[in-house]
């Protein structure tokens, strides 16, 4: 009897833990939440799986469609949007083209929701997956609902800049700098949730500690609208040109002050993986 | 008899038929087929005569023609075009810029984005993933907004920009980029806009919003701010953007129905519903006749109707194509399908 209690309360834990699931089967992240997105914070995840079969990430009742030979067009393509019982919207963009209307409203996780495809402004095959928490009216980072999808490599930390007067310079793990004011930069990447493919996404976190005090947390939660732009939450509040310079990541603002310093920088994936640099500088 | 010869044949009998059989239309109105065109094998395109251009956009063409059917400017689409009476941007899937080009094919202007464009009159209206971008016909940008939510409807006058989205919010925006007026309907279980349209003077809002009820709702500006003077709810609910527009001379809103089109008249605060099978292609009130025509397609078929306001039939003829469109010049009517464009004229017998 205990042994089934156990079960019981086992498989009620495991489908909580898991209550939602990756929209489509074996597919792979091509591209991340909040990451630079033609000069934006891209508000959902791509992931590949060339002629999938789409399901909704949990279910829910089909609110809308759009067709791309709508009048208006999307650039998101044939696009359809659930609206589920615990608030979250979920929008699958770039679908293949449907043909008819919708023969039913709610849908379970078993249901067929499209198929991947390319429609609208879309390169290649590839399901663009927003969630939208309408009760906290913030666009939810998928990859904080979706089941880990196993990976175990860290990001990697590849450049670390000081920029002072306009002029970007690459920080080594010993540098002798002038005082004044600077502000830190950095490339770093993460590859996709999957050790087997080599494209680069952006971490789950990045930290900033100089002189043993934080002075930045990044943290790819939510996007949250603020006076009419999107802001990245869930560690310190901040806008797409506050965090974005070219391709690298805009840190944070640091003082150097005469005599030697460490700057340590630390980012991590969904999965706890994670990786620290510590640049010693040494200022004049 | 080789396969040209044989749709050369075939478009010459069409041609008789058409023309030998004009369409009637009961006692007093017959439709007269003047003219038709093959977009496949068009005979010539000629130089502007100032007689009036219609634009069209049909399957994988596009273009502009004169009052009696001569083509002036004949296109094929990249992916997509935006066409008004004056100018067009036919764009790829893909875009970098956009290329704004006159109704004679000549490039005006050219604007950098990676978005998809509307024109609407001389102004254009440009959405990609992530901004919402104004411009003028020449590419003079007058601004650029971050999208917070899924656009559903978009809504441009000469000065103002309505903007409808998924979470259940409309948006006017005036030519500078300030917002005029933020509006959420609410009232129903799931809140999103269908469909937003402002008349030509932005005097009136019409929206269509919400599931469970689904509802229709008129506002007008009154003192510089718009009040909700009229809602109810719609008997069918719409999962998709629904075409609505405003009458030329914004007396009435034109919206779809499950089978028609709903005509709500603004003074009278009436609806009519008419037509009875197919989705709205486009509507035109006849003020002279107290007359409606309206194309309204399915699949494949398309019904050209003239009622009256009694929702009686006057006339009715089906076109076969899987694109359509429909324009209407006082008693000139142009009704395109796939590759063909007729021209009929409306006379009373």
């Amino acid at each position: 009897m205990r042994k089934l209690i156990f079960l019981f309360f086992l498989v009620l834990t495991w489908n909580s833990l898991f209550a939602y699931q990756w929209p489509i089967a074996g597919g792979f992240l091509t591209a991340s939440f909040g990451e630079n997105s033609l000069n934006s914070f891209l508000k959902g995840i791509r992931i590949s799986g060339y002629g999938s079969v789409v399901s909704p990430f949990l279910e829910g009742e089909l609110i809308y469609y759009s067709d791309e030979s709508d009048q208006l067009t999307s650039v998101m393509g044939n696009t359809r949007v659930l609206h589920h019982k615990n608030g979250f919207r979920s929008i699958y963009g770039h679908l293949e083209s449907f043909y008819g209307e919708p023969d039913k409203f709610q849908l379970s996780e078993n249901d067929q929701l499209g198929i991947v495809g390319n429609s609208g402004r879309a390169y290649e095959k590839s399901l663009f997956l927003i969630i939208y928490d309408t009760k906290m009216n913030q666009y939810v980072n998928p990859q904080m609902v979706l089941p880990p999808s196993g990976d175990m490599n860290p990001p990697v930390i590849s450049h670390v800049y000081v920029l002072s007067n306009d002029e970007r310079t690459e920080l080594k793990e010993v540098n002798n700098l002038s005082s004044g004011k600077v502000k830190i930069l950095a490339d770093i990447t993460d590859y996709g949730g999957s050790s087997h493919n080599t494209i680069e996404t952006v971490p789950y976190s990045i930290s900033m500690f100089y002189l043993g005090n934080e002075i930045n947390l990044i943290k790819y939660d939510t996007l949250k609208e603020e006076r009419g732009e999107l802001i990245l939450q869930g560690g310190r509040p901040v806008s797409f040109k506050n965090l974005y310079d070219d391709e690298a990541f805009l840190l944070g603002e640091i003082y150097l002050s005469p005599g030697v310093a460490f700057l340590e920088i630390s980012a991590s994936d969904y999965y706890g993986n994670s990786s620290n640099r510590t640049i010693q500088l040494t200022i004049e | 008899m080789g396969k040209k010869g044989f749709f050369a044949t075939l478009f010459v009998i069409i041609l008789l038929i058409f023309l030998l059989f004009p369409i009637k239309t009961g006692k007093e109105i017959l439709l007269v087929p003047k003219r038709i065109v093959n977009l496949d094998n068009p005979l010539q395109t000629v130089e502007s005569l100032d007689r009036g251009r219609i634009s069209f956009s049909l399957g994988d063409y596009f273009g502009y023609f004169t009052e009696d059917l001569d083509l002036t400017f004949l296109g094929n689409k990249d992916y997509k075009v935006s066409i008004s009476e004056n100018s067009f941007i036919n764009y790829p899937k893909i875009p970098k810029i956009l290329d704004i080009q006159n109704n004679k094919g000549q490039d005006r202007a050219i604007i950098e984005s990676t978005g998809y464009p509307v024109i609407q009159g001389d102004r254009i209206a440009v959405l990609s993933d992530s901004f919402i971008s104004f411009y003028d016909i020449d590419g003079n940008l007058y601004w650029k907004k971050e999208i917070l939510s899924i656009i559903t409807s978009l809504s441009i006058t000469q000065n103002h920009v309505l903007i409808g989205y998924l979470d259940g919010v409309c948006e006017v925006v005036s030519i500078s980029g300030s917002t005029e007026f933020i509006y959420r309907p609410g009232g129903s279980r799931i809140e999103a806009v269908y469909s937003a349209a402002i008349s030509s003077d932005s005097q009136y809002i019409s929206i269509i919003s919400g599931l469970d009820p689904q509802r229709f709702i008129l506002l007008q500006n009154r003192k510089g701010e718009y009040k909700s003077v009229f809602h109810f709810e719609l008997n069918h609910e719409f999962r998709r953007s629904v075409n609505m527009y405003f009458s030329k001379d914004d007396s009435k809103v034109f919206f779809e129905s499950t089978e028609g089109v709903n005509v709500f008249d603004i003074e009278s605060k009436s609806l009519l519903r008419l037509g009875d099978t197919g989705l709205l292609v486009n509507v035109y009130k006849d003020e002279e006749r107290d007359l409606y025509s309206l194309l309204l397609k399915d699949m494949s078929e398309g019904f050209l109707g003239i009622l009256s306001e009694q929702n009686e039939s006057i006339l009715k003829k089906t076109f076969y194509g899987r694109n359509m469109f429909f324009k209407k010049n006082q008693n000139r009517y142009y009704i395109g399908t796939d590759n063909l464009i007729m021209y009929f004229e409306l006379v009373k017998q």
